[in-house]
């Protein structure tokens, strides 16, 4: 008996063991590709390693200098172009992200309202997740020709009367960062949507029901409902999101930008992921991009760790925390 | 067993797929696209681009043009395809058994040559090893200023052979005393004006006389102002304020920084910043900026009186915007000096350290300062050619008439302007950091900021782009 079971035991072992060969691709692709350009740039970020002209200056270790460097600059906190590229970041991925969930909230909410019942809602949902296919190269330089100094837009709005004849709305700062966000907004709305709808398919319809029969108001049962249900949803996609915002690039670095690659006017839509590819291009100062690039992976944790805390499931949680605290205590 | 290896095959099959499509990712420099002869769309000017970029601006491909394969290979690197269009084509005419050895890689555009030659110049065993590349005026001093090129006396270039050449080409590759590169055009500058609207609004078309109105820069500023006024506000002297920045530029007596590595903004630049306010609040520009879709729109249009420019900048920009005669400018244009005598760009030809065939450079260089084959060149593209007795002879043989200017000759005019260039104060980084400049002319002259705070800011943006800079 016993001899037979270990044999099958035995069996089952080995058929487990082709599973780690069909996952080992990916650990050792992540390994090479991810893995180790994330310590080499932690690595990097403690070095004074840069090159005057052709001639490279390190490795050399200098400490934590390159975040003094990025921190201060020259002496005021946070006043460098690191948190300042950081800030335009930020700024333009809230100005996109606030407008993208409101709608695509309301448009999930109403392409899966039972009682409404829209026609053509398979149309809508491909319609509106086109842009999206479009390359964000060319939307890029899309926008910039509608806006720039004689394009259509810009021309139209002269005669409107809202600009002046010889304004140029790539001159203004916040015009510029207002069109990037807008078509990163326009980009992604559709994606977003398609995820928060297979969120609220994925909600009980029986709740829905229930709360109809018992009275309640399509927006009583949207904010009672559907919001609460759609806690991981929303937290996933604002996730997502905030990671790719922050790494926001191909869109500015094609939009108003000069011929050194900087975002105009005056460095106001510099993303930056655009700075640290510029350090690493002028003067190849791959000490303080890494330095830079440690400090954007920090922020970005900082911020999905936020919101993990005020959206994860609270209840679970201290739940968890509850069972925990019982199992350490049994032990003790 | 049979299962296991199946497995084992399968995992390597995966992993080796993946490790290969990263690698076609990757920029290899050994990419022989020998296929892809089709050069002119690979040219980096935006648009043309989009369709093939895909999430982000993708590092261009090379193009390699000859024999990669060859044994006996010489690399000559170029970021577009002058080098070989005006160089090597003329260089096959004459050599044509040396020309079947070299191989020209295009890098596709300038924004990544510098970072692809540079890793190759470090790589003296590669089979790729840059045995000549180009260098650009506005990064020729990192190459030169290092140990990575050749001085040309190695390749056999004696100081017999630079008599013709004008003097500012040679000094601009000489590096504490050693020449490092040459040329083969010079780059004069002139002012390139319409000579239907000099008509119209000046009462004269003739360079002669034109120059009186644009003979210093105050002048030129009331010329302006007449120029507005007199067409009602439709025409403008320059496309952008920008357009005057290479003549003030040329004149600069030190470059972005000092022996102490300390942030210098030259005097002269300081008055650009100046005279490109005046422009600015006198609306005698039409707003663009160099090198945009608009600036180069307006070349045929009635809204842009000149444009500052040189002699390719002439043939290839000025001729290749301006349509045809019908619908378009060409054959309405007259050069004039303007109001400063300047020079604007030039590529130089390097010979790397390591290169493979001395004796193939040498012959390359040594073509450079001959008579024939730079007649040959000067005939065939237009290009503005780096020998004086060439120039002349060509210019008695009335090649130099060109019906873009209504007749007039433009060797002949290029001529004295480019006896006269004095080479200014230059640094290897000029590229970032005259950008780095440029971005804060615009503040300052758009109003946004004054000029103390505009000068403040540029100095920290360099000072944080080049870590071994000072304020």
């Amino acid at each position: 008996m016993s001899i037979k079971r270990g044999k099958r035991k035995h069996k089952t072992i080995e058929y487990g063991r082709y599973g780690y060969f069909f996952i080992a691709p990916f650990f050792i692709v992540y390994a090479i590709f991810h893995l180790w350009p994330l310590i080499n740039t932690i690595w990097m970020s403690f070095m004074e390693y840069y090159a005057k002209g052709l001639k490279v200056v390190g490795p050399n270790f200098n400490g934590f200098k390159n975040y003094v460097n990025v921190l201060f600059g020259e002496g005021e906190l946070f006043n460098t172009f690191t948190f300042r590229t950081l800030g335009n970041t930020i700024i333009m991925w809230v100005a996109n992200f606030i407008p993208q969930i409101l709608l695509s909230l309301l448009l999930a909410a109403w392409f899966t309202d039972t009682r409404v019942k829209l026609r053509g809602v398979g149309f809508f949902k491909v319609s509106m997740y086109l842009p999206n296919i479009i390359t964000a190269a060319s939307l890029a330089v899309l926008f910039f020709s509608l806006f720039s100094i004689n394009g259509p837009m810009t021309q139209l709005l002269r005669q409107i009367g809202l600009i002046g004849e010889t304004y140029d709305i790539m001159d203004n700062k916040w015009a510029t960062r207002l069109i990037i966000s807008f078509i990163n907004f326009w980009m992604w709305y559709g994606n977003t949507m398609i995820i928060l709808i297979a969120g609220i398919l994925g909600i009980n319809p029986n709740l829905f029901e229930a709360a109809r029969i018992d009275g309640a108001s399509s927006s009583q049962i949207f904010r009672n409902i559907t919001l609460p249900l759609l806690k991981p949803i929303t937290l996933f996609v604002l996730v997502t999101s905030s990671i790719g915002g922050l790494q926001m690039f191909d869109i500015p670095s094609l939009f108003n930008v000069n011929q050194a690659g900087d975002g105009l006017p005056d460095y106001a839509s510099n993303t930056i992921t655009m700075y640290i590819r510029k350090l690493t291009l002028a003067s190849k100062d791959y000490g303080r991009a890494g330095a830079s690039s440690v400090i954007l992976f920090l922020v970005t944790l900082c911020i999905s760790l936020v919101f993990f805390f005020f959206l994860s499931d609270r209840k679970e949680l201290h739940e968890r925390v509850a069972i925990k605290k019982k199992r350490g205590m049994s032990n003790v | 067993m049979k299962k296991r290896f199946l497995a084992i095959f399968l995992v390597l099959a995966m992993v080796v797929g993946s490790l290969v499509a990263c690698g076609n990712k990757d920029d290899e420099p050994a990419d022989k696209n020998v296929s892809n002869q089709d050069k002119d769309n690979e040219q980096d000017d935006g648009e043309n681009d989009v369709s093939d970029v895909e999430e982000e601006e993708e590092v261009p491909e090379n193009e390699v043009v000859g024999d990669a394969d060859a044994e006996d290979a010489f690399y000559v690197y170029g970021w577009n395809t002058d080098v070989q269009n005006n160089v090597l084509k003329y260089f096959a005419e004459f050599y044509p058994e040396d020309a079947k050895r070299i191989v020209f890689v295009n890098t596709g555009g300038t924004d990544f040559y510098q970072s692809k030659i540079d890793a190759l110049l470090e790589d003296p065993n590669n089979k790729q090893y840059p045995d000549m590349f180009a260098m650009e005026m506005d990064y020729i001093m990192k190459y030169t200023d290092s140990d990575y090129t050749l001085p040309v006396s190695e390749c056999g270039i004696t100081e017999a052979d630079l008599s013709e050449m004008y003097e500012y080409t040679i000094q601009a590759a000489t590096v504490d005393g050693v020449l490092k590169g040459l040329s083969w055009q010079a780059c004069p500058g002139a002012m390139m004006y319409r000579r239907d609207l000099a008509e119209k609004y000046l009462g004269v078309s003739e360079p002669e006389e034109v120059q009186e109105f644009f003979k210093d820069w105050d002048t030129m500023l009331e010329t302006g102002k007449m120029i507005l006024e007199k067409s009602g506000g439709a025409t403008k002297l320059f496309s952008g304020v920008d357009d005057v920045k290479r003549v003030y530029q040329a004149g600069r007596t030190h470059a972005w920084y000092d022996d102490n590595n300390k942030i210098v903004v030259d005097d002269v630049m300081l008055d650009y910043m100046d005279y490109a306010k005046q422009l600015f609040d006198l609306g005698l520009t039409n707003n663009t900026s160099q090198w945009s879709d608009e600036w180069n729109a307006n070349v045929k249009s009635d809204n842009t009186f000149a444009y500052m420019g040189c002699t390719w900048f002439l043939h290839w920009t000025i001729k290749a915007n301006a349509g045809d005669a019908e619908t378009g400018t060409y054959g309405k244009w007259g050069m004039c000096a303007g109001p400063q005598s300047y020079y604007w760009g030039g590529t130089w030809l390097g010979v790397g350290k390591d290169c493979s065939d001395k004796e193939l450079a040498g012959k390359i260089l040594k073509a450079l300062c001959d008579k024939d084959v730079m007649k040959a060149i000067c005939k065939g593209s237009l290009d503005y050619v780096n020998h004086k007795a060439a120039i002349a002879e060509l210019s008695a043989e009335g090649e130099g008439a060109y019906d873009f200017l209504a007749g007039q000759d433009f060797l002949a005019y290029f001529s004295p302007l480019a006896e006269a260039i004095e080479l200014p104060a230059m640094c290897g980084e000029d590229l970032q950091i005259t950008n780095a400049f440029d971005n804060q002319v615009n503040e300052f002259v758009n109003g946004n900021k004054d000029k103390d705070k505009a000068i403040e800011d540029f100095k920290s943006a360099v000072t944080d782009l080049y870590p071994y800079l000072s304020k």
